[in-house]
């Protein structure tokens, strides 16, 4: 029983990491926390692929001269490898979008901007500039 | 630049040796953990070292950013490279087999380029998101 | 073999009570430097998962560069996070209710470390048995990284550069095209 729960409270663990990921995503309003939890729910990925992979017994796969080795399974090894150099490049051009935003509106807070963006679009509107022009055409 | 002494001299000191230690985690990656991805990382972090403490203009002295511009697209370059020439060859693309005199040393031998390209690339790309980051002037306006 | 799971049991609840201090802090510093210990417990967890290559990894570029491109970024942006106006009730309950189902489905899982999942039948052991005859490397993820696995290797690799280049083309720009903030007020006040 007991072994049979730590069996699958790595998964249960994980997907709580992915929740509390996506939270940071969909319930933040400030940009950087939003990365954050990109990042977070990345690893979560991650460390669930690398479950995946794990045989009970078994050792790294770097292959030794006994025969009769179990080795872990070394494909999710490799996807998550290359996934987690590529996961910090993108997060280094999530980091530079939210640097020209910010250097753009003044501020990294969704709120704030798009009531500034709410603002530019009531002006808009009462100048009748760019809206009257594309009903008129 | 940074004034305390402490931090110039163990800077000098560590430079070499991390940049030592990513040249055996490259080319070792055959038979331990380790390989093109993190040698890349590790070059880097040497660089990155440097500019923190001596200042970006000198990291830019060190290691001049139209050099890793070069680099950073000569990895990639090595890669397909690699491929292309086991295609002039006479076999399929990225198939090492007639690179060497028997299948397993041209194996070794396209492993170790690629490799090579991989952590080049990587080290570069590294280097030019640290130096874009850290020279990034923003008009503040506030 | 249960003292094995069991560590690795305690690592992932420090992450999980590390990810709570995430979502409870406000303040920018406290929230990279905890990105950044969420990493080096991630790559504890792959060394007890027998993932030595990927803890290597995300040590040095989740707990490292990662890190280091965070605080660079922070230096022009604001310190403190702000209390949203809207309520986070919905998001939070959307994620509880996807959480639950994930969950109720991880029974159906295999169980860690069972040799017979499927994961390692279909061509694990054809890669395993390859590494040592054809290619005659020890390190079976470099082999399937570089040789197997090569066309993934390259895309990965020019994924990495175009990221990079994009990220110069957007932060090398000198004189940026400034939208003026004060200008829609300006605006405003003629009109009225």
């Amino acid at each position: 029983m007991i072994s049979s729960t730590i069996g699958i409270w790595n998964y249960w663990i994980v997907f709580c990491l992915m929740m509390i990921g996506l939270f940071l995503v969909i319930g933040r309003k400030n940009f950087l926390k939003k990365i954050v939890g990109l990042t977070i729910f990345q690893t979560s990925v991650f460390l669930l692929y690398i479950t995946f992979g794990k045989i009970k017994g078994g050792t790294p796969p770097i292959l030794n001269t006994s025969i009769d080795t179990i080795y872990s399974n070394p494909l999710p090894h490799v996807l998550i490898l290359t996934a987690i150099v590529v996961g910090v490049a993108t997060t280094a051009l999530g980091l530079s979008l939210v640097l020209r935003i910010n250097s753009e509106y003044g501020s990294i807070e969704e709120d704030d901007i798009s009531a500034q963006d709410l603002v530019d679009y009531h002006d808009e509107i009462e100048t009748g500039k760019s809206i009257d022009l594309k009903f008129k055409q | 630049m940074h004034k305390n002494p402490i931090l110039r001299i163990s800077t000098k000191i560590l430079f070499a040796p991390i940049i030592l230690f990513g040249l055996y985690v490259q080319f070792h990656g055959d038979f331990g953990p380790g390989g093109g991805f993190q040698a890349g990382v590790i070059v880097a972090s040497a660089f990155i070292l440097y500019s923190i403490v001596f200042g970006i203009e000198e990291g830019k002295k060190l290691f001049p950013s139209n050099i890793n511009l070069i680099l950073l697209a000569l990895g990639g370059i090595i890669y397909g490279g690699v491929g292309f020439v086991s295609m002039i060859l006479g076999d399929e693309f990225l198939s090492y087999n007639i690179l060497g005199s028997s299948p397993q040393s041209g194996q070794h031998i396209g492993i170790l380029l690629v490799e090579f390209g991989v952590g080049l690339t990587v080290s570069n790309v590294m280097i030019a998101l640290f130096n874009a980051f850290a020279s990034y002037n923003t008009i503040k306006e506030k | 073999m249960i003292s094995e799971l069991l560590i690795n049991a305690f690592l992932v609840t420090i992450m999980l009570s590390i990810s709570i201090a995430l979502i409870k802090t406000r303040t920018v510093i406290f929230t990279v430097i905890l990105t950044s210990a969420y990493s080096l417990v991630a790559a504890l967890m792959f060394i007890t998962l027998d993932a030595v290559d990927v803890a290597f990894t995300e040590a040095s570029v989740g707990a490292g560069i990662s890190t280091i491109l965070f605080l660079a970024a922070m230096a022009y942006l604001p310190k403190k996070e702000e209390e949203s106006i809207n309520s986070q009730f919905i998001p939070a309950l959307s994620c509880i209710i996807l959480g639950g189902i994930l969950i109720w489905c991880s029974y159906d899982l295999p169980e860690i470390g069972q040799l017979t999942a499927p994961i390692h039948q279909h061509i694990a052991p054809e890669y395993i048995r390859g590494s040592k005859e054809d290619i005659g490397i020890p390190n079976i993820v470099t082999s399937v990284l570089a040789s197997y696995r090569g066309y993934d290797t390259f895309g990965e690799t020019i994924v990495v550069f175009t990221a990079g280049v994009a990220v110069l083309m957007l932060l090398e720009n000198k004189n940026p095209v400034k939208k003026n903030k004060s200008q829609p007020k300006q605006k405003f006040k003629k009109n009225a």
